[in-house]
């Protein structure tokens, strides 16, 4: 049986602190930028609820599939779904494959969750604990999932 | 990273907008934030301006680490003339006003702008949009008149995006109350500075801001080491689940004491307000952006009848003190007082006080009951009408939304009889020495030129805690300890004294955008701010350089007041704290912070004269002298003309 860690999000425990955001950009990007973070805090109007996500690391992996430069491919020791910068030519196919918006290209930077190779940050920061690394079994191969 | 403050100027007159430069030698003595926004209003805006006067600016600023995942750095600040009467003959002092923000700092700061100063006056309601660096100047007035805060910045959220930062005003902004706030994301005020009045005068409803480009870092893993130190601190800390479940600093059981009016027994108090009638209506705790404890909550009424009203900011100690001054013993009722001034804007604990005080004036015979538009009585909905009335300016409540000092006149009473907390500069304090002792944080209500305590939190604030606890904060100060605090024969706090370092580190903090209840509670130090200032900017300041800022900058604030013509004599101790309070617990009188000796009035004069020698102000006048201010650098910075004080 196939084992595979992914983020899970709950939203109910949320406080809207963007510290997911802000330490995901400082991390990756060297800044503190809501816009550069591979996981999302969106406020639901009108009454303050919040929305998390990020990326899923799909068993189909919609955005590898489309690459044509083979850029993306599964990292078996951590189970995430990652970007190989060299390889990627930036041309954002990844993007308009990925049906949960969670894959962009901001500058010269593929923007996509690759777990912190295996620690995830946001996970780490979070202060109430509504972002947790979960490690579940897939319900069944999917071919082509791995590289 | 250049060191450099840019500045947006928005011309309400002109419907145009222009940018400055604040150069990084005069940001280095200033660090950003409140502190840059004091000198842009002190440098634009003459003084005796009328507040609500076109030429009275509104400096709008975001913290030098707002932004940052620095935790609780996500402060801005707000800097114009007050629009309450301070004095009996007429004179207003200039606030420096903080709010922490959700998304309001984080978009300023993304826009990169690290000031956004408002000039002038738009002849029809408008809102001002910025995005990065495009502004638009958008017709309001089908938001005029009809929307509160909350539902004003939902319109506003929906037309332009969720996660924009909005800062809104409501009806008693636009009636220009004058003791009203504007609401920073919902859960924030920017409160006792007449901000939602003066916005009002310019016809502002809004300002909207959305920032794509975030906040540059110089040394990210220096940033994330010492961001880490206080995260590190606050999941070590033991009272951290009780914040987290209530969503407040210092639990009931720390409020109880501190804030505790003496009209009810403690236990029925406790019965009506405390800890478990929060938790029947608080849906959830708020957090400010990049902050691990979270302050807000969002609540929803369980039943009554207001039954299901959501509402969002910090009801819970408002309720309680506002209930028992009131005599309103259903928390929901009150709590949904809290959310109808939070739509308007209006600052509940002035008005919760002031209506007291009228309240039993009538209760007494001393004031007539029958008031133009009500008869003035203590029930619940007598004052939900007087709320509006006061909101509306409608009837006696024309003369409640001009404050205390206007309502004196109008009843021909003095504000000094007034039972509660303490009034200086026209302005309630939200703390009573009496109950709560004097420590620097109270007594900063008698030399802040706004007394509100505005972030004046140090580990000081609770009362009675160890020597040993209290010097490890004074240390990094660079100032002697032995001469703040004492041990033998028994322990003892140099309060006046400390006023003056406790004033410093909170406007260093204004200046950063970093939040007072870390240093409240022992979680972060001055220290820390240093090392994260340092890692975002590149620079390399030393300790004593960033506490030196903060008494330039104090100086700054104090300098704008006493060029407004406040003096020592503005400086009142408060009668109320002489009189001791006869509550059914017993009489509680002002003590000294150990609580060993019931003080005096020459006894809290002695602290007065202590604090104008720490600061080096002629003690006759209460102002800075002219070689301070050149001592300073303020002389450079402002122009020699303006400086002239005392010789």
């Amino acid at each position: 049986m196939t084992m595979r860690q992914r983020i899970v999000t709950d939203a109910t425990k949320c406080c809207g602190c963007r510290v997911c955001e802000l330490i995901c950009s400082l991390r990756h990007a060297g800044i503190c930028d809501p816009n550069r973070s591979a996981v999302h805090r969106c406020t639901v109007t009108p009454d303050l609820q919040f929305m998390l996500s990020t990326c899923a690391q799909c068993a189909n992996i919609h955005c590898a599939q489309a690459c044509p430069a083979g850029a993306i491919h599964r990292d078996e020791r951590t189970g995430a779904v990652v970007v190989d910068a060299d390889l990627c030519n930036l041309c954002g196919a990844c993007v308009e494959a990925c049906p949960f918006d969670q894959i962009a290209v901001v500058g010269e930077r593929v923007l996509k969750c690759d777990l912190c190779g295996g620690e995830p940050q946001c996970v780490a920061w979070c202060p109430r604990e509504a972002l947790s690394l979960v490690t579940y079994a897939l319900r069944c191969e999917v071919e082509g999932a791995t590289s | 990273l250049p060191l450099t403050n840019r500045v947006l100027h928005i011309d309400l007159n002109h419907l145009a907008t222009d940018t400055s430069e604040i150069p990084s030698e005069a940001v280095r003595l200033l660090l950003g934030g409140g502190g840059v926004g004091l000198y842009l209003w002190g440098t634009s805006v003459r003084p005796e301006v009328d507040p609500f006067a076109p030429e009275n600016d509104l400096v709008i600023s975001a913290g030098a680490l707002t932004g940052t995942i620095m935790p609780g750095c996500a402060k801005v600040t707000a800097v114009c003339k007050n629009t309450v009467v301070a004095t009996d003959d007429g004179r207003h002092y200039v606030a420096c006003s903080v709010a922490g923000s959700r998304d309001f700092g984080q978009m300023m700061k993304g826009a990169r702008w690290d000031h956004i100063v408002i000039h002038g006056q738009s002849e029809r309601p408008l809102y001002v949009l910025v995005e990065d660096d495009e502004v638009q100047f958008i017709p309001a007035e089908h938001l005029w008149g009809t929307t509160g805060t909350e539902s004003g910045s939902a319109v506003l959220r929906e037309q332009h995006g969720a996660d924009v930062g909005t800062m809104v005003i409501g009806a008693a902004g636009e009636n220009r109350v004058r003791f009203s706030m504007a609401v920073v994301d919902l859960s924030h005020s920017l409160g006792r500075a007449g901000v939602g009045a003066v916005m009002g005068a310019k016809n502002l409803k809004a300002l909207v801001v959305r920032g794509t480009q975030g906040v540059p870092v110089a040394d990210p893993a220096g940033l994330v080491t010492v961001a880490q130190k206080t995260v590190t601190n606050v999941k070590a800390w033991d009272h951290l689940p009780v914040w987290s479940r209530l969503g407040m600093g210092g639990g009931w059981s720390t409020f109880r004491y501190t804030q505790y009016p003496g009209k009810w027994p403690m236990d029925r108090w406790d019965r009506l307000y405390g800890e478990e009638k929060r938790l029947e209506s608080l849906e959830k705790v708020l957090a400010c952006s990049s902050c691990h404890l979270g302050c807000r909550v969002k609540w929803r009424i369980p039943d009554g009848t207001h039954a299901g009203e959501v509402g969002y900011g910090s009801p819970y100690g408002k309720s309680a003190t506002g209930g028992q001054l009131l005599g309103i013993e259903d928390i929901n009722q009150m709590i949904h007082l809290v959310a109808v001034a939070n739509a308007a804007g209006l600052d509940f604990y002035t008005w919760t006080r002031l209506t007291d005080w009228f309240t039993t004036l009538v209760d007494r015979g001393l004031v007539d009951a029958d008031q133009p538009g009500i008869r003035v009585e203590r029930t619940y909905p007598c004052y939900e009408q007087l709320m509006d009335m006061t909101i509306h300016r409608e009837g006696i409540g024309s003369v409640l939304a001009e404050g205390w000092i206007p309502v004196a006149e109008y009843i021909g009473r003095d504000p000094q009889e007034y039972w509660y907390a303490g009034i200086n500069k026209g302005t309630d304090f939200i703390y009573d020495a009496r109950s709560a002792r004097i420590h620097p944080l109270t007594f900063s209500f008698i030399t802040n030129p706004r007394p509100h305590h505005g972030g004046t939190h140090s580990l000081s604030t609770a009362a009675g805690k160890p020597p040993e606890q209290i010097r490890e904060q004074i240390e990094e100060w660079g100032v002697s300890t032995e001469m703040l605090i004492e041990e033998s024969p028994e322990p003892k706090l140099q309060v006046g004294r400390m006023t003056k370092y406790t004033e410093d580190a909170m406007m260093v903090r204004n200046a950063l955008g970093a939040c007072s209840m870390y240093p409240a509670f022992g979680l972060e130090r001055m220290h820390h701010l240093l090392a994260a200032f340092n890692a975002v900017s590149g620079e390399d300041l030393s300790l004593d350089q960033l506490m030196a800022t903060g008494d330039r900058l104090f100086n700054l604030l104090k300098w704008l007041n006493v060029r407004e013509g406040f003096r020592r004599e503005d400086d009142r101790i408060p009668e109320l704290w002489l009189r001791p309070m006869e509550s059914p617990e017993g009489v509680i009188a002002t003590r000294d912070y150990y609580g060993q000796h019931e003080l005096s009035r020459a006894d809290l004069e002695a602290m007065l004269e202590q604090y104008y020698v720490e600061r080096g102000w002629n003690p006759e006048s209460g102002c800075p002298t002219r070689a301070q201010l050149r001592a300073l650098k303020l002389d450079r910075l402002l122009g020699a003309k303006q400086t002239g004080t005392e010789k």
